[in-house]
């Protein structure tokens, strides 16, 4: 009788390292509040319609979690070969954004291909807004902290895609935030923009004091 | 029984005494109709011929050809009159004047909103010298002796109530603007008629008036909208007011130098993005605008890189991801979610004022926070003190530029308030 050999203690720590670092992502080094990026895109989105958020969601989380192996395979297997082919004159961190904005590019063209299992109304909603979700500081401001902290390829799928259920989470706090911040007892000066900054800026100090440090840039 | 006669009928016919009926016309009657309409006759003249034709005289027309004098003439009442009947190349050619002198009127009023514009210097290309307007070779013998006339643009004489109107100081009075060549081109391909033709019978001879002063309320104010609309540096700033490039701003401006190196990196990716961009996008037809974006901002970033390289060496570091970030910034790829494609000369200067922008708030929020945090201004210590620490943070990035942005959004608010007042006051008077 054929046995299966399953090491369960790897297993689940393998299990255990995907999720904290999705929580990583998510909380003490969310894309927002910790590093800033991708908020303009926030701030336009939260006053749109809720449709339009899930709308600008799920391509935007999709992107994320394909493009992170094929950031980790560019950082670790495509730019090492590349390096021998250099000139002195042109270093290859002049190329990183271009190599990475063409996985991300490229994870847009899986993502639009999956998108035709939805009906088609959402489907068309969620292609419209493919392009915005994919072209983000988000998208490629984590391709590159992943690069830059060497993280393997599961940790980097984990990143990815903590990173982007962390800007979907931030998207519906601010937006519960703004929908409050249009009381009246704002002053008119901090109505809108200088509202919503100062918002997120108190919940990034909470961030902040629970981690207790900077994050690495 | 009931009159069967339409109501509505009865009710036009009361209306328009004037209408030409005739009964009984045949094919015959309405050519000749319109051959005496070709020739300039008069209404009274047709009506007579047809109803010789007809053979019996047209009692109810009568008064329409030649309506009876009242007793009390209504001043409001318009009583027709026959006038000279035009043909098709006169009217084809009299609506074609009025178009020409219609744009020569807004290519004016266009040149002279532009001399008009209180910018700064470095705002706009650099104004042509005025010494390019040519003298008039001669004057017009139809130029009426007003004692302000060359403060005025020739107004079509039938026109004569458009006269200046006497709140208008002298100051303001200007040479007859004649669209210049390469102004005079861009509205219409059309040719231009020549100046001297005193000779040539022209029903509008060259109208003349300030247009800046006959604008209506509704333009001034469209113009003052569009001039704070394409003001990037303070009234329209990307980062303060519309809320772009926030992420090198919060995440990475914490002290001048690092500002410093931004800003250099954004006036150099956003002013060559826009025109690189803009020149794919007349290409490729203004299809795949964020691919196209993205992808110019990306192979321009590689020179940049190596010139900041030059510039500042392993001070890039710094920056971490905010640099390579900066080519899906949506301060430099924020156009391509919009339609209309600009010329690649307007694109030039959006894209070098938007840069200017950005590096203004860089700079200013750059400077704040390693003040504000470390007491220092570009290394240089002010006070030997830190004020507030967390303005290093991303958290007080946060909350020290949306404070900025409070400030700089009411300033701005209250000059263009103060501006839109000052129009409403000067075109009170105005119906239009």
């Amino acid at each position: 009788m054929p046995a299966v050999n399953i090491e369960f203690v790897p297993l689940m720590r393998g299990v255990l390292e995907f999720i904290s670092y999705m929580g990583l992502a998510i909380f003490a080094e969310n894309v927002i509040l910790a590093r800033a990026l991708g908020v303009t895109r926030l701030l336009k989105l939260v006053p749109d319609h809720k449709a339009q958020v899930w709308d600008f969601s799920i391509p935007f989380l999709m992107v994320m979690g394909f493009s992170a192996p094929l950031g980790w395979a560019v950082h670790n297997l495509f730019f090492p070969w590349l390096r021998g082919y250099l000139p002195e004159w042109l270093p290859a961190s002049a190329l990183r954004p271009l190599v990475y904005l063409t996985c991300g590019s490229a994870a847009m063209i899986i993502t639009w291909l999956l998108l035709f299992l939805l009906p088609r109304r959402q489907r068309q909603a969620c292609q419209a807004q493919i392009t915005l979700g994919g072209c983000s500081t988000a998208v490629l401001g984590t391709l590159l902290i992943c690069a830059n902290q060497n993280y393997t390829m599961m940790q980097s799928i984990a990143f990815g895609i903590g990173s982007g259920l962390g800007y979907v989470f931030i998207i519906f706090i601010v937006r519960e935030g703004r929908r409050r911040l249009r009381s009246k007892d704002v002053p008119a000066i901090f109505q809108g923009l200088p509202s919503s900054l100062i918002y997120i800026g108190i919940l990034s100090l909470a961030i902040y004091g629970l981690v207790g440090h900077a994050v690495v840039l | 029984m009931p009159n069967s006669q339409n109501r509505n009928n009865r009710r036009k016919r009361e209306e328009h005494s004037e209408t030409l009926i005739i009964p009984h016309i045949t094919k015959e009657m309405l050519e000749k109709a319109r051959e005496m309409a070709a020739q300039g006759a008069s209404r009274a003249e047709i009506e007579q011929a047809i109803a010789q034709m007809q053979g019996t005289a047209l009692p109810h027309t009568e008064p329409a050809a030649q309506p009876k004098p009242q007793a009390e003439p209504d001043a409001h009442r318009i009583i027709p009159t026959s006038r000279k009947r035009l043909t098709d190349e006169e009217r084809k050619a009299m609506l074609e004047q009025m178009r020409q002198e219609q744009e020569r009127r807004e290519a004016e009023r266009r040149e002279e909103a532009t001399r008009r514009t209180t910018r700064p210097a470095w705002h706009f290309p650099a104004a042509k010298p005025a010494a390019p307007v040519e003298p008039r070779p001669a004057p017009k013998p139809e130029k009426t002796a007003e004692p302000r006339a060359d403060a005025t643009i020739q107004m079509p004489a039938a026109q004569p109530a458009r006269q200046p109107e006497p709140q208008e100081e002298p100051t303001r009075t200007m040479e007859p603007v004649r669209p210049e060549p390469e102004k005079a081109a861009e509205p219409a391909a059309q040719p231009v008629k020549p100046k001297a033709a005193p000779q040539e019978p022209q029903p509008a001879p060259a109208p003349k008036r300030h247009a800046g002063l006959l604008r209506s309320r509704a333009e001034a104010e469209s113009d003052l909208n569009e001039k704070i609309r394409s003001d990037h540096i303070w009234l329209s700033n990307p980062v303060m007011v519309r809320g772009l490039g926030l992420a090198p701003v919060v995440g990475a401006a914490l002290d001048g130098e690092r500002a410093l190196i931004l800003c250099v990196a954004s006036l150099l990716l956003i002013t060559f993005t826009r025109v690189l961009a803009v020149a794919v996008c007349h290409i490729s037809k203004n299809r795949f605008r964020p691919i196209i974006y993205c992808y110019a901002a990306a192979l321009l970033y590689i020179p940049v890189y190596i010139l900041l390289y030059e510039l500042f060496g392993n001070d890039l570091t710094m920056l971490g991801i905010y640099l390579p970030i900066l080519i899906v910034e949506p301060a430099i790829v924020k156009r391509m979610e919009f339609t209309e494609l600009e010329p690649i000369g307007d694109a030039w200067r959006h894209g070098f004022n938007n840069g200017l922008g950005m590096c203004v708030a860089l700079l200013i929020v750059g400077c704040l926070r390693e003040f504000l945090a470390s007491g220092t201004v570009f290394g240089h210590v002010v006070l030997h003190a830190a004020l507030l620490p967390l303005a290093a943070q991303p958290a007080g990035g946060f909350v020290l530029v949306g404070i900025i942005a409070a400030v700089w959004c009411a300033v701005v608010n209250a000059y263009t308030e103060y501006k839109r007042e000052e129009v409403r006051r000067l075109y009170a008077g105005r119906k239009h």
